[in-house]
């Protein structure tokens, strides 16, 4: 009864906002279209898009712009649906945002350390940041204008990301040049970490929910980095493993550790399969010399969106389920209306396109 | 009306008058400015020049702000001094002279405090190495085993050590809070290099042991903590010299902060400040009320062009702009009154200012529903303590309503709850009928002065659909003043005058204007008639909310009856109470405190729920019936900066 009164009005709500998606009609219709103009002017008239596009010039509108706009927009719909949560979870909410407060700090951390000679491009930054209102912890502008470490550290001053941060370069002082990537890596961690952890704090139902979706992304993501880590670079066993989520759902430690120790992708893909996740591999291929990272990384993005796809059905409306089914349909819909404008952008064919969109059955 | 006529004045001098013409704005303290491009035409626009002049006073303000940071001290504004001349460069070096002469001293604070911090992070290691008994020095010295000291995020800690199984590495945990767990970390020289890079991977952070210290953590302890203490007093001392100089200069100090401030807003305000590409002549346009605008119009005639500007016109040229409401009302009681209205919100510039009538409605009421001369006169004290106390406007509200309290009180032959003087009026617990009634008549009095409000509103600001039309308009007066006296015929059973198809007709006339109040509206102000979107599901529902509101607003109105009789039966159930307790042994002392104890409650109680009470008719029955409240608050620009 009480998930009921809880979940009644952000339900009616998610569900007005689903039915906005775009229907596969659109998705070929993007596809026929010649330029970044016509794709800015067919998505302005869509009801999902039109509210963000309002104002955009579709002959002047930069496609980078256009895609910071879409993904602006995702922002702005978990704003509106959090205004319908009735009693939700603080701390919960709480990490939704900090997850588009990370990227803002991601990007303002990366002007200020790796781009530092390109100053002059502050102003074109300002636009790429995703606007987070009364619900930001820090001006990320503030925050990409530092020129050291300690200006960083001040101006994160009082908010978790100090100590994430000031542990990083305490860690890593002098001995890596890489330490962008470093602090990525750390900030994600803390995400995921904190995010599972206020995710006790919902309903045991809800936690589920979470623990199910959610875990499966962390599962996908290791996976996809151990392969990728495997791969292209040269890292040792145990470093892999520690830089890993440190959260999982079906990746116990053990399996982990057979998987970093695996010695190259032949002997890698054999544990993947004969572990929890073997399925996706053999849906790609009977063969395993057919199968490459970019193949599994596809099909891992297509499994998740149908898992999303399938969220509410397996966990009833009346639960958290709604929000993350809608949360993710949009990411995965942004992320194939982007491979759409990129292909266009290189003039590919539409069946080639459609081979790497994900929400593409 | 007592919301104040509003001017939009527009100031073109010559740029040698900037500094006179700003501060007597500034000191009239009745300006709010308002960006000059708002109000022209795009070629003008154009041609306006934004000033962008230093601020003469800005060296000189921050160097003194900046002395009263290290000084933590802060003067009082002197409204008495801001004309004073001032020799800026001279002040500016005196500033500068002090400054510099604490500034070591300053420093050295910062400093310290700083070692303090150090000292007690070393502190803080030696707790969590408390427990051991080696001395640490020795440590660093083994040559067959590497040992570091560290934190890792907890979050890193389990991986880290799950990843460590098949490696040289031993990790032992040694204390952990809320973000690091502190560890050792054992290894063999050779893997040295390797464990650096796993422990790198999982953001180990070294730190280092203080083994600068001699001799066991117990040890090292007592002599940082007496480190700590000797810092402490170094502090202290430079605090004392920073504080010397600031009392040995502190009668200059009060003397020039006013000036400086003062003298930095004039700057301030020039940045409103627009001239022409020239820059020989400015203009400064803003709002201000019309009384101030004609004594700044007498001040300044001879230094400034002066333009006053209707806000009708202002508004045609550009209709986003919102002209500022200033409440004037006369009289300190209609006064105090006004927090009742802004608790609501701000009328609206054209909209009649409701204080004067709540003011009567408020006080009327409280008193209906506490009658009592004793917990009136009670209540009257508490107001009076609050006004002496410096909440003067609540104190004065709640002395009036106190007042009204005591008026009812021998209306209803009522002190402290008993019934010691006859009733000049009636007794609420004997004609309840009598006392519902007339409660539920002045509710519909009120509310159909609303609507009367709710018209004249709606002709001033020329919005012909609420005068006319609406359920609030003289429609909907037609239709609720007929309903309410035929009703009453019918409880009074008395037959019904004229026909009733007269009565049909005009019932039904006014319910079908009302219904049609869109249309209707675009008809008389001949415009396109078109119907919105859902106009028939909205205009159904809507006017079912309306008959439904007419009548649950004038019964809300019953509760002014119902307090009145609580009030009695509460005072009968304490006073029972009293009298149970008395035979009693010791009863007599008994007796005295649950009754005491017992009119506390009462005055405490009631004296709360009534004025919630008084404050909900308003707010909720009254005000809805015409009060808008979307106005936009009046901030000239003054002398401190916080008030803007």
């Amino acid at each position: 009864m009480s998930s009921l009164l809880t979940y009644a009005g952000v339900h009616a709500k998610i569900a007005g906002m689903t039915s906005r998606l775009l229907k596969k009609e659109d998705y070929e219709g993007l596809m026929g279209k010649k330029s970044v103009p016509e794709i800015t002017a067919y998505l302005k008239e869509t009801s999902m898009y039109s509210k963000v596009l309002e104002d955009a010039n579709p002959e002047e509108l930069h496609r980078r712009d256009l895609e910071m706009r879409l993904k602006r927009d995702l922002v702005e719909d978990i704003k509106k649906i959090f205004a319908f949560f009735v009693n939700s979870n603080r701390q919960f909410t709480y990490y939704i945002m900090r997850r588009y407060e990370v990227e803002n700090l991601k990007l303002a951390l990366r002007n200020a350390l790796v781009e530092r000679e390109s100053k002059k491009n502050l102003e074109e930054l300002k636009g790429k940041f995703y606007d987070l209102g009364k619900k930001a912890l820090i001006d990320p502008m503030k925050v990409a204008a530092c020129t050291n470490e300690d200006e960083i550290l001040t101006s994160l001053e009082g908010t978790p990301y100090h100590e994430v941060i000031r542990n990083v370069f305490a860690s890593y002082q002098e001995k890596s040049k890489n330490v962008i990537g470093k602090i990525e890596n750390g900030l994600d961690r803390w995400l995921f970490f904190g995010f599972m952890k206020a995710a006790r704090g919902l309903n045991y139902d809800d936690y589920l929910v979470v623990k199910t979706i959610i875990g499966e992304r962390i599962d996908l993501v290791n996976l996809e980095w151990i392969i990728r880590v495997k791969n292209f670079y040269s890292m040792g066993n145990e470093e892999l493993y520690n830089s890993l989520i440190p959260i999982g759902f079906r990746l116990n430690s053990t399996y982990s550790h057979s998987l970093c120790d695996a010695k190259e992708m032949k002997g890698l893909l054999n544990i993947i399969l004969d572990g929890p996740y073997g399925f996706l591999l053999r849906e790609i291929s009977e063969k395993l010399e057919d199968i490459t990272p970019e193949m599994i990384t596809l099909k891992m993005k297509k499994y998740l969106y149908q898992k999303s796809n399938d969220a509410i059905s397996t966990w009833g409306g009346f639960s958290i389920a709604p929000f993350l089914h809608y949360l993710f349909l949009k990411e995965y819909e942004i992320l194939d209306v982007t491979t759409i404008i990129e292909g266009i952008r290189y003039s590919l064919e539409a069946d080639e396109i459609k081979k790497h969109l994900i929400t593409w059955s | 009306m007592a919301v104040a006529k509003m001017k939009n004045v527009v100031l073109a001098f010559p740029k040698e008058d900037m500094k006179d013409v700003n501060f007597g704005l500034l000191e009239s303290k009745a300006f709010e400015p308002l960006d000059l491009k708002l109000l022209v035409n795009e070629e003008v626009k154009n041609d306006l020049l934004q000033i962008e002049s230093d601020n003469p006073y800005q060296p000189l303000y921050s160097e003194m702000m900046q002395f009263l940071k290290m000084t933590e001290y802060t003067p009082i504004f002197d409204e008495n001094k801001i004309k004073e001349r001032l020799d800026i460069q001279k002040t500016l070096k005196r500033f500068s002279l002090l400054n510099a002469s604490i500034k070591k001293a300053f420093e050295k604070k910062t400093e310290l405090s700083k070692k303090i911090q150090d000292y007690e992070k070393a502190l803080f290691y030696i707790n969590i190495l408390a427990g051991l008994n080696v001395e640490l020095e020795n440590l660093a010295e083994i040559k067959r085993i590497k040992i570091f000291f560290g934190r890792v995020p907890v979050r890193h800690y389990e991986a880290l050590v799950e990843s460590s199984l098949n490696v040289p590495i031993l990790i032992l945990e040694a204390n952990r809070d809320n973000d690091n767990s502190w560890i050792f970390v054992f290894t063999t020289p050779d893997f040295l290099e390797e464990a650096q890079k796993i422990l790198q991977s999982a953001y180990f952070e070294e730190d280092k042991l203080p083994v600068d210290f001699h001799g066991t953590p117990k040890e090292i302890k007592k002599r940082i903590e007496s480190l700590i203490q000797i810092t402490r007093i170094s502090i202290e001392e430079n605090d004392s010299i920073v504080k010397k100089v600031l009392y040995a200069s502190k009668e200059f100090i009060d003397d020039v902060y006013s000036t400086v401030i003062s003298n930095k807003r004039i700057y301030d305000l020039a940045r409103f400040n627009s001239s022409t590409p020239q820059e020989n002549v400015h203009f400064l346009s803003g709002w201000m009320p019309a009384k101030d605008a004609q004594k700044i119009d007498n001040e300044l005639k001879d230094k400034a062009l002066i333009l006053k500007n209707e806000p009708r016109e202002v508004l045609k040229k550009n209709p986003h702009l919102e002209v500022p409401v200033k409440l004037v009302n006369r009289g300190g009681l209609i006064r105090s009154f006004e927090f009742i209205t802004q608790m609501f919100g701000t009328p609206r510039y054209g909209e009649i200012d409701p204080t004067p009538f709540i003011t009567a409605f408020f006080i009327f009421m409280y008193g209906f529903m506490l009658g009592d001369v004793g917990h009136g006169l009670a209540l009257f004290l508490f107001g009076y303590l609050l006004y002496k106390k410096g909440s003067g406007k609540f104190g004065v509200v709640m002395m009036s309503s106190a007042l009204s309290s005591v008026f009812f009180g021998f209306m209803y032959g009522s002190v402290f709850g008993f019934d010691w003087i006859p009733p000049l009026w009636l007794k609420p617990t004997l004609q309840i009928n009598q006392l519902l009634v007339i409660s539920v008549y002045y509710g519909i009095g009120m509310l159909i002065f609303g609507m009367i409000l709710n018209i004249v509103n709606g002709f001033l600001q020329r919005d012909m659909e609420k005068a006319l039309f609406s359920a609030e308009g003289i429609a909907g007066l037609v239709f609720y003043v007929p309903s309410i006296y035929l009703v009453s015929l019918y409880f009074m059973k008395k037959p019904i005058p004229l026909s009733p198809i007269f009565w049909e007709v005009i019932l039904g006339a006014a319910f079908g204007a009302m219904f049609f109040k869109k249309p209707l509206a675009q008809i008389v102000t001949h415009q396109k008639v078109s119907l919105p979107e859902g106009f028939w599901v909205e205009m159904g529902f809507g006017m079912f909310e309306t008959l439904i509101s007419y009548l649950s607003n004038a019964i809300s109105f019953v509760r002014l009856a119902a307090f009145a009789l609580t009030h009695e039966a509460l005072f009968m159930a304490f006073w029972v109470l009293t009298l149970m307790v008395l035979p009693t042994p010791g009863g007599g002392i008994w007796a005295t405190t649950v009754f005491i104890l017992g009119q506390l409650m009462l005055v405490g109680l009631e004296g709360l729920v009534v004025f919630i009470q008084d404050l909900r008719l308003i707010y909720y029955e009254f005000f809805t019936k015409f009060f808008e409240a979307s106005g936009k608050d009046f901030h000239p620009f003054t002398f401190m900066e916080g008030e803007k």
